[in-house]
Protein backbone atom coordinates (compact mmCIF):
# COMPACT_ATOMS: atom_id res chain seq x y z
CA UNK A 1 0.00 0.00 0.00
CA UNK A 2 2.86 2.37 0.86
CA UNK A 3 4.51 1.65 -2.45
CA UNK A 4 1.26 2.29 -4.32
CA UNK A 5 0.76 5.61 -2.57
CA UNK A 6 4.37 6.54 -3.32
CA UNK A 7 3.84 5.64 -6.96
CA UNK A 8 0.70 7.79 -7.10
CA UNK A 9 2.56 10.64 -5.40
CA UNK A 10 5.44 10.41 -7.86
CA UNK A 11 3.04 10.26 -10.79
CA UNK A 12 1.17 13.34 -9.56
CA UNK A 13 4.47 15.16 -9.05
CA UNK A 14 5.74 14.26 -12.50
CA UNK A 15 2.44 15.07 -14.17
CA UNK A 16 2.29 18.38 -12.31
CA UNK A 17 5.76 19.31 -13.53
CA UNK A 18 4.78 18.42 -17.08
CA UNK A 19 1.42 20.20 -17.02
CA UNK A 20 2.90 23.36 -15.48
CA UNK A 21 5.65 23.48 -18.07
CA UNK A 22 8.44 23.17 -15.52
CA UNK A 23 10.06 20.52 -17.73
CA UNK A 24 10.53 23.22 -20.36
CA UNK A 25 13.98 24.69 -19.73
CA UNK A 26 13.08 27.94 -21.44
CA UNK A 27 10.13 28.42 -19.11
CA UNK A 28 12.30 27.72 -16.05
CA UNK A 29 14.91 30.26 -17.22
CA UNK A 30 12.13 32.76 -17.88
CA UNK A 31 10.78 32.17 -14.39
CA UNK A 32 14.17 32.93 -12.89
CA UNK B 1 -6.70 36.32 -23.33
CA UNK B 2 -3.56 34.35 -22.49
CA UNK B 3 -4.51 31.32 -20.39
CA UNK B 4 -1.13 29.61 -20.00
CA UNK B 5 -1.17 30.55 -16.31
CA UNK B 6 -3.95 27.99 -15.85
CA UNK B 7 -1.50 25.20 -16.59
CA UNK B 8 0.88 26.57 -13.98
CA UNK B 9 -1.91 26.66 -11.41
CA UNK B 10 -3.14 23.16 -12.22
CA UNK B 11 0.41 21.78 -12.24
CA UNK B 12 1.15 23.45 -8.90
CA UNK B 13 -1.99 22.01 -7.38
CA UNK B 14 -1.00 18.55 -8.61
CA UNK B 15 2.48 18.92 -7.10
CA UNK B 16 1.01 20.05 -3.80
CA UNK B 17 -1.35 17.09 -3.79
CA UNK B 18 1.57 14.79 -4.50
CA UNK B 19 3.31 16.08 -1.38
CA UNK B 20 0.16 15.57 0.66
CA UNK B 21 -0.34 12.01 -0.64
CA UNK B 22 3.21 11.01 0.25
CA UNK B 23 3.16 12.68 3.66
CA UNK B 24 -0.29 11.44 4.69
CA UNK B 25 0.12 8.02 3.07
CA UNK B 26 3.65 7.12 4.12
CA UNK B 27 4.70 9.77 6.64
CA UNK B 28 7.57 10.89 4.41
CA UNK B 29 8.40 14.36 3.17
CA UNK B 30 8.41 14.62 -0.62
CA UNK B 31 11.99 15.85 -0.84
CA UNK B 32 13.28 14.54 -4.14
CA UNK B 33 16.94 15.17 -3.38
CA UNK B 34 16.70 13.38 -0.05
CA UNK B 35 14.81 10.47 -1.56
CA UNK B 36 17.29 10.07 -4.42
CA UNK B 37 20.27 10.66 -2.14
CA UNK B 38 19.05 7.98 0.24
CA UNK B 39 18.84 5.50 -2.62
CA UNK B 40 22.29 6.40 -3.94
CA UNK B 41 24.20 6.28 -0.65
CA UNK B 42 22.14 3.51 0.89
CA UNK B 43 20.90 5.52 3.88
CA UNK B 44 17.29 5.64 2.67
CA UNK B 45 14.74 4.16 5.02
CA UNK B 46 12.33 2.51 2.64
CA UNK B 47 13.97 1.78 -0.69
CA UNK B 48 10.90 0.12 -2.19
CA UNK B 49 8.68 3.12 -1.50
CA UNK B 50 11.34 5.49 -2.81
CA UNK B 51 11.78 3.45 -5.97
CA UNK B 52 8.01 3.44 -6.56
CA UNK B 53 7.94 7.23 -6.15
CA UNK B 54 10.75 7.67 -8.68
CA UNK B 55 9.08 5.34 -11.17
CA UNK B 56 5.99 7.53 -11.02
CA UNK B 57 7.99 10.77 -11.14
CA UNK B 58 10.05 9.85 -14.17
CA UNK B 59 7.62 7.54 -15.94
CA UNK B 60 4.58 9.80 -15.94
CA UNK B 61 6.06 12.74 -17.92
CA UNK B 62 7.65 10.24 -20.30
CA UNK B 63 4.29 8.56 -20.80
CA UNK B 64 2.54 11.92 -21.26
CA UNK B 65 5.09 12.87 -23.91
CA UNK B 66 4.55 9.54 -25.62
CA UNK B 67 0.79 10.14 -25.62
CA UNK B 68 1.26 13.45 -27.39
CA UNK B 69 1.59 16.04 -24.61
CA UNK B 70 4.84 17.48 -25.94
CA UNK B 71 6.96 19.94 -24.03
CA UNK B 72 9.66 21.92 -25.76
CA UNK B 73 12.60 20.78 -23.66
CA UNK B 74 15.88 22.16 -24.95
CA UNK B 75 18.77 20.33 -23.33
CA UNK B 76 22.35 21.15 -24.21
CA UNK B 77 24.32 18.56 -26.12
CA UNK B 78 27.49 19.49 -24.25
CA UNK B 79 28.00 16.56 -21.89
CA UNK B 80 30.49 18.39 -19.66
CA UNK B 81 27.88 21.10 -19.02
CA UNK B 82 25.23 18.54 -18.09
CA UNK B 83 27.62 16.81 -15.70
CA UNK B 84 28.72 20.11 -14.17
CA UNK B 85 25.13 21.23 -13.74
CA UNK B 86 24.10 17.93 -12.18
CA UNK B 87 27.01 18.02 -9.74
CA UNK B 88 26.20 21.61 -8.80
CA UNK B 89 22.57 20.72 -8.10
CA UNK B 90 23.51 17.62 -6.12
CA UNK B 91 26.12 19.36 -4.00
CA UNK B 92 23.86 22.36 -3.45
CA UNK B 93 20.93 20.27 -2.29
CA UNK B 94 23.16 18.41 0.14
CA UNK B 95 24.47 21.69 1.56
CA UNK B 96 20.91 22.99 1.90
CA UNK B 97 19.68 19.66 3.25
CA UNK B 98 16.89 19.72 0.70
CA UNK B 99 15.66 21.05 -2.61
CA UNK B 100 12.69 22.75 -4.22
CA UNK B 101 10.28 19.93 -3.45
CA UNK B 102 11.43 19.39 0.11
CA UNK B 103 11.90 22.99 1.22
CA UNK B 104 9.73 24.77 -1.33
CA UNK B 105 6.67 22.56 -1.60
CA UNK B 106 6.67 20.63 1.65
CA UNK B 107 8.59 22.96 3.96
CA UNK B 108 6.77 26.15 3.07
CA UNK B 109 3.36 24.46 3.14
CA UNK B 110 4.17 23.31 6.68
CA UNK B 111 5.16 26.92 7.52
CA UNK B 112 8.74 25.85 8.20
CA UNK B 113 11.07 28.81 8.74
CA UNK B 114 13.93 26.76 7.33
CA UNK B 115 11.80 25.97 4.30
CA UNK B 116 11.09 29.65 3.63
CA UNK B 117 14.73 30.60 4.16
CA UNK B 118 16.06 27.86 1.89
CA UNK B 119 13.52 28.62 -0.84
CA UNK B 120 14.34 32.33 -0.80
CA UNK B 121 18.05 31.53 -0.91
CA UNK B 122 18.02 29.13 -3.82
CA UNK B 123 15.46 31.04 -5.90
CA UNK B 124 17.54 34.16 -5.35
CA UNK B 125 20.77 32.37 -6.21
CA UNK B 126 19.18 30.89 -9.30
CA UNK B 127 17.92 34.26 -10.47
CA UNK B 128 21.33 35.85 -9.88
CA UNK B 129 23.07 33.04 -11.75
CA UNK B 130 20.76 33.28 -14.76
CA UNK B 131 21.12 37.08 -14.81
CA UNK B 132 24.92 36.86 -14.60
CA UNK B 133 25.11 34.22 -17.32
CA UNK B 134 22.85 36.24 -19.60
CA UNK B 135 24.82 39.44 -19.03
CA UNK B 136 28.25 37.83 -19.14
CA UNK B 137 27.96 35.03 -21.64
CA UNK B 138 24.76 35.81 -23.45
CA UNK B 139 23.20 32.49 -22.37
Amino acid sequence: MRALLALISGALFGAGLHVSGMTDTARVRGFL
Amino acid sequence: MELSWIYGLIGGLMIGCAGAVLLLGTGRIMGASGLVGGLVDGTGRDRGTTAAFLVGLIGTPAMMTGLGWQVDTQVTTQLWLLILGGLAVGIGTRFANGCTSGHGVCGMSRLSVRGFAATLAYIGAGALTVTALRAGLGL
